[in-house]
């Protein structure tokens, strides 16, 4: 899988990294029970420090999108909690996305077909 | 004129080398040519095309108006008496030809950067954004240590070389060799050996190159051109230890290794040239092999940056060492304190290689002189030489010819030998000081010493012998 990191974006880089493994595991290009490289690997592979991917794997750890051991290292989760409704932070930011889209004039429909486009896109959930 | 001829095995290579490389530019590759970033929509307007294969054809051209004129310029040296100048001309040469190869390069880049500019295609804040592949990230590696030490370790074994001579000769006293000679040698072929290593090392720990979407292709194509560096790096490791094993077996060859260790070096310049030009062509099939698997569309606009498209200079860029944009190989971000060191660094050489041939010069053509004053002996070169008080001298002899002899330490050119040489008549090392080119020579024996001189001319020899002669 192909990550983009751009260090002059406002987003910081472990949440860059953050977003794009879950990018990642939604459209399959990162497999459930895959490996993900070592904090170590990572960090010199792009050229940061590795607190800045050690937080990016923690994150995702909370999240419950990898899971980490000593032996192996971080892996893709095989299975992930089901819920049906988004939470709290990520509705706040779908309002924000809806408010901007709604200012540039985009329609409903538009907006919807958009979404629908972007979903499915490669995603697959694993129950 | 064998100096001629070793130089010209040498050195001509290089030239080959170099415009095999420089072609390079005139090849639309990575979305670059002659080192300027052009989409592949632009290149297919025709009028365009048109420029670019302009561009193209008179590069072409002057490349090889330019390789020609290199190549014939050398020749000149046949036709030099003098060594200095000859070896003067063949070392700067090689300087010259890559600054004059890259006049075509330097030319055509310009040409389509106007172009560029005057369509507004220039971009002002080249985007950051990295690409970085994430499988096998940073775990691609082919340089292991157990590789290259044996390399290393045979190379550092080699200094007992000198001493092992003495243990099994008994002689301690008359090292066939001058020591210092033998130990420059050694320590700098275990220092190239050692950086080769490091070299290897931190070229291995480049991040996986992203050519495709797909990261079995991204992997595979990072793991082919790592397994070709660390090929050209571990030959040149081995090709360097053998060298040096080389000159430790000709050490006890005495007076035939000044000749073993000038053809050596000679041997080893050309069979690394060979390794170069042998992991190029590897390299250039890799990258031909994978040309239809490359689906990464996206173009970084970089010009900015670039210096003629050779030059990298990015005060942004935290890297110090970047690949270069066409052909392979890194290039120093001179922006960053290294990039300024090794810039430093290279100028420094050129400046101390000026100075060395200088020297080189007026060591030729600074005449000797042979006289006596106040009851000594002088031989005078670039100073005092020798200075010998008649009272010391046991014997003294008139030569027409000259005993065989090689050179310890110091200079031996046609007109000039200078220094301590080993003179096979005598079975031992003698200081000289004379032009080989005379007649008329001396010998002279006092207890702890053989000297042979000779002056500017036969007449000033045969003036001092005869003021010697008791």
């Amino acid at each position: 899988m192909v990550i983009v990191i751009n260090d002059t974006l406002d987003i910081p880089i472990y949440q860059q990294l953050r977003n794009q493994i879950v990018q990642g595991i939604s459209d399959g290009r990162l497999e459930p029970g895959e490996q993900l490289p070592t904090v170590r690997a990572l960090a010199q592979e792009i050229g940061v420090n590795t607190m800045t991917v050690s937080k990016a794997y923690q994150m995702l750890k909370q999240e419950g999108y990898i899971y980490t051991d000593r032996r192996s290292g971080a892996r893709v989760r095989t299975s992930f909690h089901k819920q049906e409704t988004l939470s709290e932070e990520n509705r706040e930011r779908l309002k924000q996305v809806i408010s901007e889209a709604k200012v540039c004039g985009m329609s409903k429909e538009s907006f919807l077909e958009e979404c629908a486009k972007l979903y499915e896109g490669g995603m697959n959930y694993v129950d | 004129m064998w100096i001629n001829l070793l130089m010209a095995v040498s050195l001509y290579p290089v030239l080959l080398v170099l415009y095999f490389s420089v072609k390079a530019p005139a090849k639309y590759e990575n979305s670059l040519l002659f080192g300027i970033t052009m989409k592949k929509e632009w290149l297919e307007e025709p009028e365009v095309k048109a420029l670019t294969e302009e561009l193209k054809r008179q590069y072409k051209k002057e490349l090889r108006i330019y390789t020609l004129i290199c190549a014939l310029v050398p020749c000149v040296c046949f036709f030099i008496p003098y060594l200095s100048i000859q070896l003067t001309i063949w070392c700067m040469w090689v300087f010259v030809i890559i600054v004059v190869l890259m006049i075509p390069q330097i030319r055509a880049h310009k040409k389509l950067m106007q172009w560029k500019k005057d369509q507004g295609y220039m971009v002002e804040e080249a985007d950051n954004a990295m690409y970085v592949e994430l499988r096998e990230a940073g775990q691609i590696r082919r340089v292991k240590l157990t590789q290259y030490l044996p390399s290393i370790l045979v190379s550092i074994v080699a200094v007992i070389n000198p001493f092992v001579y003495r243990m099994a000769t008994g002689n301690a006293d008359n090292d066939p060799v001058n020591n210092s000679v033998y130990y420059i040698l050694w320590a700098t072929l275990v220092v190239t050996n050692v950086a080769i290593y490091l070299v290897a090392l931190w070229m291995d720990k480049r991040k996986t190159e992203v050519i495709s979407a797909n990261s079995d292709v991204n992997v595979s194509y990072t793991r082919a051109k790592k397994q070709t560096w660390n090929q050209l790096w571990l030959r040149s490791s081995y090709l360097a230890t053998a060298l040096l094993t080389v000159l430790a077996a000709t050490y006890w060859l005495g007076d035939r290794f000044v000749t073993f260790m000038i053809f050596g070096t000679c041997v080893y310049g050309l069979v690394q040239i060979l390794l170069i030009g042998a992991a190029i062509r590897r390299k250039t099939f890799i990258d031909k092999v994978y040309q239809d698997k490359r689906d990464f569309e996206y173009v970084k606009d970089e010009d900015k940056y670039w210096i003629w498209g050779m030059f990298y200079y990015n005060p942004h860029d935290t890297r110090s060492m970047v690949d270069t944009r066409y052909g392979m190989g890194t290039t120093v971000n001179m922006a960053r304190p290294l990039g300024k060191i090794l810039d430093g660094v290279a100028v420094a050489s050129i400046l101390f290689c000026a100075v060395l041939f200088a020297w080189v010069i007026r060591e030729e053509f600074t005449p000797i002189e042979l006289r006596m004053a106040d009851g000594y002996i002088e031989a005078v070169h670039t100073g005092v030489e020798y200075r010998i008080g008649t009272g010391e001298i046991e014997s003294v002899t008139l030569l027409d010819k000259l005993p065989r002899m090689s050179k310890s330490r110091g200079n031996g050119m046609d007109t000039l030998l200078e220094g301590t040489f080993y003179v096979r008549d005598e079975g031992q090392k003698c200081e000289v000081l004379l032009n080989p080119e005379n007649s008329c020579f001396i010998r002279l024996e006092t207890t702890d010493m053989i000297y042979y001189f000779g002056g500017f001319d036969d007449a000033q020899t045969m003036e001092v012998y005869l003021q010697v002669i008791p």
